[in-house]
């Protein structure tokens, strides 16, 4: 469920980070006041278990498909949710600075939708109220289960509405969700019987319980004002016609007001042209006489208006000034190994 | 799933996981390397790479053509820091299954004509989805580069000096030190199991049994290496640095890689296209 920076905005990228450096200092200094000892080796240690842990795929039993442990709600429960946010952060940084999993831009989105809704909201709001003390197998089974299924689905709406709000997507909202949801619904029943298998193991082995020692209050009192605030303020973003990010973009692309030209009678026998031989059948206007960018869907309206001509200077400008870069490249390279063995 | 290697274990899950113990010790080691890149300062790179993906996410990904400028970024400075071009591009060419699902949906969605030539018009997507697929070239090759020429003590060093919490640059440190131990046993437990079934992957009945007794092993080594480390009076003041001002050297490769990203973004070729009247 990686967010990606190919799929967002400065401004959706920039306002995630933000919040999700807020969340950081937060949990930071939630644990500086903790006066038990430091437990910075234990964590990095369950950090790498959890990197491990999910590239460790298992087969479920009549789907066909596989789950892997997501770590988020495990981490909480062994550590506490501001441990385990940092954790999971720590897994996300390692897992974008080494792999470009998501990309840097988009780490504030990916830290919010896996760490947030996960340590902040499923932990506390139902693995926790719903284990309590001396739970039984079935009990934690459920709470698991209901838990990841939540947390993995916030996510992906998380998702949804991140891609919708930096406006790189011409998917319409209902059937990104609908895309989205399901295939994270059946995740989180894959992750929540994980999850509750490993707990229920570590408790029968070596009785190891979840963590103790956070109150429950603070925490849900804070995710709660912090879960009503983002999403008040993504969601009205994403109901805007023209989003912040499709807005920013507009405002600094180029020869948008000049290719949107008047409709001349070359621009109409092109358009004639192109309507009896396009290669996409199906784009026929809905009024032949009139011109492409006039009788666009009001859908499109918010899209940049694209010009052929414009496109293919930029695109053959683009393949001419992405070639002279990588021979620069390949010039440097030769001049750093002749260099190197003289 | 994934087929039997010749030793019995099934590729797909170990192989992703050697893949990737693999390729972060790659990682660690080009960022030891010594080169006029890697000799500047973390908190210029960091800069510089911020920058870098903020102007490329700024651009619509329906002009792919304006991207393609920024790719003098990845290739000149890899070629300075003597990163081969595959250890850049190569996990590009993966693409991210979100990514795929939002591009291979523009040509569905965004059928807007576009007249490329006389008789053979496009709908617009395509040219959207080149524009993500580009955005999402960049984007990997940018964020790989940071840590190809950067040591990762002095990544996170840099991170504590622009007041990222020292709790999270050391849990970063940290993890990346136990990562290679733990994905070593992660892996013999593999091993072993697929030695035992024939190849087959863990069925979902023996997450518990197999994550479990590694979570323990994780948990037990974690407590003794925490004592350990209490006893040699180790803290927070592991990333402590000097506070060195930039020298003359960082602030021309920031101020240079500025100006550059501000003129693309500002100057897209698309706009000098226009005004070469190539349009």
């Amino acid at each position: 469920m990686h967010m990606a920076d190919a799929l967002l905005s400065p401004a959706v990228g920039g306002a995630l980070w933000a919040v999700s450096a807020g969340l950081v200092g937060y949990a930071a200094r939630k644990l500086d006041q903790d006066p038990a000892p430091s437990r910075a080796p234990l964590m990095g240690a369950l950090g790498a278990f959890v990197f491990a842990a999910q590239m460790i795929n298992f087969t479920i039993p009549g789907t066909g498909s596989s789950g892997h442990l997501g770590g988020g709600l495990l981490l909480a429960a062994l550590l506490g949710p501001h441990a385990a946010f940092l954790v999971l952060t720590s897994v996300l940084a390692v897992q974008a600075l080494f792999f470009a999993d998501g990309g840097l831009l988009a780490l504030g989105c990916n830290i919010f939708n896996m760490g947030f809704f996960s340590c902040f909201v499923a932990y506390p709001l139902i693995f926790r109220p719903m284990t309590g003390e001396n739970a039984s197998s079935r009990r934690i089974l459920g709470a698991s289960l209901a838990a990841s299924i939540v947390g993995l689905a916030l996510g992906a709406l998380a998702v949804v509405l991140e891609t919708g709000a930096s406006g790189i997507s011409s998917l319409p909202f209902g059937t990104f969700v609908l895309l989205m949801l399901p295939i994270h619904l059946a995740i989180g029943v894959g992750e929540g019987f994980i999850t509750a298998s490993v707990v229920l193991f570590a408790r029968r082995v070596q009785g190891i319980a979840p963590e103790r020692s956070v109150s429950p209050g603070k925490p849900l009192v804070m995710a709660l004002v912090v879960l009503a605030l983002l999403t008040g303020g993504v969601l009205s973003w994403f109901a805007s016609t023209h989003p912040d990010g499709l807005e920013w973009s507009l405002f600094h692309a180029t020869g948008q007001e000049e290719v949107e030209g008047p409709a001349t009678s070359v621009h109409t026998a092109l358009a004639n042209v192109q309507e009896r031989t396009a290669l996409l059948p199906d784009y026929a206007l809905p009024a032949s006489d009139i011109s492409p960018e006039s009788s666009a869907p009001e859908g499109d309206a918010s899209w940049p208006a694209v010009s052929g001509g414009t496109s293919l200077a930029g695109i053959a400008g683009g393949l001419l000034t992405g070639l002279l870069a990588l021979a620069l490249g390949w010039g440097l390279r030769r001049r750093q190994a002749c260099r190197a063995s003289s | 799933m994934g087929a039997a290697t010749a030793a019995g274990v099934p590729r797909l899950f170990v192989t992703s996981l050697e893949h990737r113990l693999r390729a972060a010790s790659h990682t660690l080691d080009f960022g030891r390397r010594l080169s006029p890149i890697h000799d500047l300062d973390p908190r210029t790179k960091i800069a510089v790479t911020a920058l870098f993906l903020v102007v490329t996410a700024s651009f619509p990904s329906s002009a792919p053509g304006d991207l393609a400028p920024l790719l003098f970024f990845p290739c000149v400075v890899g070629a300075l820091a003597g990163i081969p071009g595959r250890a850049l591009l190569g996990r590009a060419l993966v693409l991210s299954p979100l990514v795929l699902l939002v591009g291979v949906a523009e040509p569905l969605w965004h059928r807007t004509p576009v007249i490329i030539a006389p008789g053979i018009a496009l709908a617009a997507g395509w040219f959207s989805l080149l524009g993500i697929v580009m955005k999402f070239v960049l984007s990997v090759s940018g964020a790989l580069l940071l840590l190809r020429t950067t040591p990762l003590d002095d990544l996170c060093s840099g991170l504590v000096r622009l007041k990222v919490p020292r709790v999270l640059a050391l849990q970063i440190l940290l993890l990346v030190r136990y990562l290679f131990l733990l994905g070593d046993e992660a892996l013999r437990t593999l091993r072993a199991h697929g030695a035992r079934t024939g190849g087959q992957s863990p069925s979902l009945a023996l997450a518990g049994p197999l994550l479990g007794s590694l979570l323990l092993r994780t948990l037990a080594r974690g407590e003794r290496i925490s004592r350990a480390m209490a006893a040699r009076e180790f803290g927070m003041g592991a990333l402590e640095g000097a506070e060195a001002p930039l020298d003359r050297r960082n602030l021309l490769f920031l101020a240079g890689w500025g100006v550059f990203f501000l003129l693309v973004r500002l100057r897209p070729l698309s706009r000098l296209a226009e005004i070469g009247g190539l349009s």
